[in-house]
């Protein structure tokens, strides 16, 4: 039985960017909801971004479906026809999650007050974030053709995953690139906070790496994707995730960030600091993507 | 047994009638690997009726030619030579591969639109109409049939089973054409009650409760194991949907009961380091 790779780089990509975007989302309300402010720069800035990344990945999902039907644009609504399939219930999901992000975005733009109605929206959409995050997963996992892809924990490695890379973007909002895009979001470094983020992220971080390595164990036991294991760890693939995915975007940022910024806590720098704190969420994204690419690409072999 | 009787007498009736009008029974094909020579008349005669074109292939060490159902290949005769220990020598097995035609199909269950749905005659049927070209049914397929057809019309193909033949009271193009008898179309209780006599003399059976049980059904004197079909176990897709969703659920109910102990057990540390730190000053 060979499989023909059907689901590429488009699909990766949204699938990186759908994790990406509710964990923008996730991060933004988190960081509103108890920060109370003290984070605003970052809830602004993920807000903002949250949805036109969802949408770019949602566009990118159209581009990779075979039958664009251009003489019929609501052709597409025949996505919602099954109930049961992923793929039904994740576009109802993404679209949701879509529409309540532009609404924070809007509302951060209208300067809402700090309402219960803020918090109700903040946790309907948190639900339909989550939602979208773990859907990305257990589209694979239940595509029972693809064994490799057969573990019950991908969702939730997709979803931390998914949270870890929101909450560095989130961070990026300091970064020097992220001041000049949006200037009136990220006035200052918000150091302190921007110190917050970084540890809540290792610890994702350090969530990720266990639930890397239990998604592995799982699919260790089944005999059908055992040829699939080997060419992740040891065959063509290796390099990209032995060297990307684990060391560039897990190990390289925890490290990096520990012992990185202890270096420089002593010489007293906080500006090499922000640098090394920038480095390492650039490194989480990068780690991110490359972590649904291998996955994807690897279960279909 | 009610109903296998009179699904039979049903069958009966039809065959009877001269098979002008379909019945309503779940149909079956059953395909005795021990009786297959290898001919390939099957695969030339399901290109004849599907109206396929020809593929362009190379002769491989496998000999299985074309090596893959494709979109233009519904149906590929798998060619499997098995040693036995000797230098050169072993034996030679045959086995037709196509859609299975599951009784619960996973291609359909995945499906966002439909567009595959499963009949209750059997045939698994594709509606190009309502397909978006996702391509979650060739991901999702256990037997990997479904393909997109990049190349021409931008559809999936797979085997229909022959559904207009048999919507006509005719066999499907393939078992019409064998020329030993080794496809055989019946009803599939009948199928299975085959099998099952088959496997009462030691022969191999597959596709009674493979995914929930599949309408193409096979006897073979050699494990299937060694022809290369994939080992499933009974559940039927929307079982294994369940479980799936309920073993993700437990997984992340466990790892959140460990985050929230790891989470009070840090609080309790601090708050007793605090009162440590504060008896050492009252101590002082
Ligand atoms: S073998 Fe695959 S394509 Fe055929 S019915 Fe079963 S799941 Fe669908
Ligand atoms: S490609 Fe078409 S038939 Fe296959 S799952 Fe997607 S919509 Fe359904
Ligand atoms: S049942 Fe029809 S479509 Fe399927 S393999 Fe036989 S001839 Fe081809």
């Amino acid at each position: 039985m060979s499989q023909t790779i059907e689901w590429s780089w488009y699909i990766a990509t949204y699938l990186f960017l759908g994790g990406l975007g509710a964990g923008t989302f996730i991060t933004s309300a988190v960081a509103d909801i108890k920060g109370k402010g003290k984070y605003e720069a970052f809830s602004r800035f993920g807000a903002h971004l949250s949805w036109p990344i969802l949408i770019v990945g949602t566009i990118l999902l159209l581009f990779d479906l075979g039958r664009p039907e251009l003489g019929d644009p609501l052709h597409i609504l025949n996505v919602f026809n099954n109930p049961i399939s992923m793929i039904t219930i994740g576009t109802i999901l993404l679209v949701g999650l879509i529409f309540i992000s532009m609404l924070t975005s809007f509302l951060w733009l209208a300067r809402w007050e700090r309402t219960w109605l803020r918090l109700v929206i903040y946790l309907v959409g948190l639900v339909l974030a989550i939602g979208v995050a773990v859907y990305t997963g257990l589209l694979l996992t239940l595509a029972r053709g693809s064994p490799f892809w057969g573990s019950p924990v991908l969702p939730w490695l997709f979803m931390v995953s998914g949270a870890s890379t929101g909450l560095a973007l989130v961070g990026l909002a300091n970064s020097p690139l992220g001041m000049r895009l949006f200037p009136r979001f990220s006035i200052k470094p918000e150091i302190e906070a921007l110190g917050t983020i970084k540890k809540v992220d290792d610890v994702l971080i350090t969530a990720e790496l266990i639930l890397m390595a239990l998604y592995l164990g799982t699919i260790s036991f089944i005999e059908m994707a055992r040829g699939e294991m080997i060419y992740l760890l040891v065959g063509q693939l290796s390099p990209i995730f032995w060297g990307v995915v684990i060391a560039i975007g897990l190990l390289i940022p925890l490290l990096l960030g520990k012992y990185g910024i202890q270096y420089f806590n002593r010489t007293n720098s906080t500006e090499k600091i922000l640098l090394i704190v920038m480095i390492t969420f650039f490194l989480v994204l990068i780690g991110g993507f490359f972590l649904r690419y291998v996955i994807v690409v690897v279960g279909q072999l | 047994m009610y109903m296998r009787i009179s699904q039979k007498l049903r069958f009966a009736y039809a065959k009877w009638r001269g098979g002008d009008k379909m019945v309503r029974i779940p149909y079956a094909v059953l395909v005795d690997l021990r009786k297959c020579m290898g001919c390939r008349s099957c695969q030339v005669a399901c290109k004849r009726w599907m109206d396929l074109p020809a593929e362009k292939t190379e002769l491989n060490p496998e000999w299985t030619n074309p090596t893959d159902v494709g979109p233009n290949t519904y149906t590929v005769v798998k060619f499997v030579f098995k040693e036995n220990g000797k230098k050169d020598t072993g034996i030679w097995r045959f086995a037709k591969w196509q859609c299975m035609h599951c009784v619960d199909p996973t291609c359909a269950g995945v499906c966002p639109t439909t567009a595959l749905y499963k009949t209750e005659e059997g045939p698994v049927l594709y509606d190009e109409d309502k397909c978006i070209g996702c391509r979650y049914c060739v991901t999702a397929c256990p037997f990997n049939i479904p393909k997109f057809d990049w190349e021409k019309r931008k559809v999936i193909q797979k085997c229909t089973f022959c559904a207009d033949r048999l919507a006509d009271g005719k066999k499907p193009a393939c078992v019409e054409t064998c020329p030993t008898g080794a496809l055989s179309f019946t009803s599939r209780d009948e199928a299975i009650s085959k099998a099952n006599e088959a496997a009462s003399k030691g022969a191999y059976i597959y596709g009674k409760d493979e995914v929930g049980g599949l309408s193409w059904i096979y006897i073979s004197d050699v494990p299937f194991r060694d022809l290369g079909f994939p080992e499933y176990g009974s559940e039927p897709f929307s079982l294994f949907w369940r479980n799936e969703i309920s073993k993700f659920a437990a997984v992340g109910a466990i790892f959140s009961l460990v985050l929230a102990g790891l989470w009070l057990y840090k609080k309790r540390r601090t708050s007793l380091e605090k009162e440590e730190n504060s008896k050492k000053e009252v101590i002082k």
